[in-house]
């Protein structure tokens, strides 16, 4: 263990009013020390600069302890909102390509019965009337009782 | 000229009824759960009110009645 690994616990078990050798924090030693290699010694061993460092670290954890935090979060309800707001985005969306189809389709129907003439919207008509309810709801009913027996 | 006019209004009114009835239908089956609620919509823009009809007596009708029977 190293001389400054052996301060650092020795102030730790300080700290906590636990046993430690109390020659290393004999500061006029240290000081003597220091004024004797004061060149060649290496600042951060120095017990008093090192406890100073310490305090300003506790202060300053101290004032992360003061402010008063919002702990009490409801995160459920923070990610139901959230999926809630991706979903509105996403039917905004959805909403936006739907009317530019929309758009798109009754522009192209437009043309062809331009093209062809009333009789195509009529003929059109009468096929859609007719035969599409006598599609549709049989094979609603067929897919309901597939997705039934699935 | 008058007759013009009037063809240009059902026109634009028609479109607007349509494309009204198309948004209704993909709003409503997007909201009912219903994978397939593009394909309402576009069968939305084909007809007023058949295809209404016939998305109601579907929705309404044959799947609500359908889900009672099994709860």
């Amino acid at each position: 263990m190293s001389k400054k690994e052996k301060l650092t616990n020795m102030l730790i078990d300080k700290y906590y009013n636990e046993r430690y050798d109390i020659n290393t924090t004999n500061k006029k030693k240290n000081l003597k020390e220091i004024d004797l290699h004061n060149n060649t010694l290496d600042k951060s061993i120095n017990v008093s600069v090192f406890e100073n460092n310490m305090n300003k670290a506790l202060e300053k954890m101290d004032l992360v302890d003061n402010i008063d935090f919002n702990i009490s979060m409801d995160t459920l309800k923070i990610i139901e909102m959230a999926k809630r707001i991706q979903i509105k985005r996403r039917c905004f969306k959805e909403n936006i390509y739907f009317i530019i189809t929309s758009i798109l389709i009754l522009s192209v129907f437009s043309v062809i019965f331009l093209r062809v003439g009333i009789k195509g919207i009529i003929y059109f008509q009468l096929v859609i009337v007719f035969f599409l309810p006598w599609c549709l709801i049989p094979l609603a009913k067929y897919t309901l009782g597939r997705e039934q027996n699935e | 000229m008058n007759n013009l006019y009037v063809k240009i209004f059902l026109a634009i009114l028609l479109v607007v009824i349509l494309m009204t009835q198309g948004f209704w239908m993909f709003n409503d089956a997007r909201k009912r759960g219903d994978k397939r609620y593009w394909l309402w919509g576009i069968f939305g823009l084909l007809n007023f009110p058949t295809n209404l009809i016939v998305y109601l007596i579907i929705t309404r009708v044959i799947i609500d009645r359908n889900r009672k029977n099994n709860i």
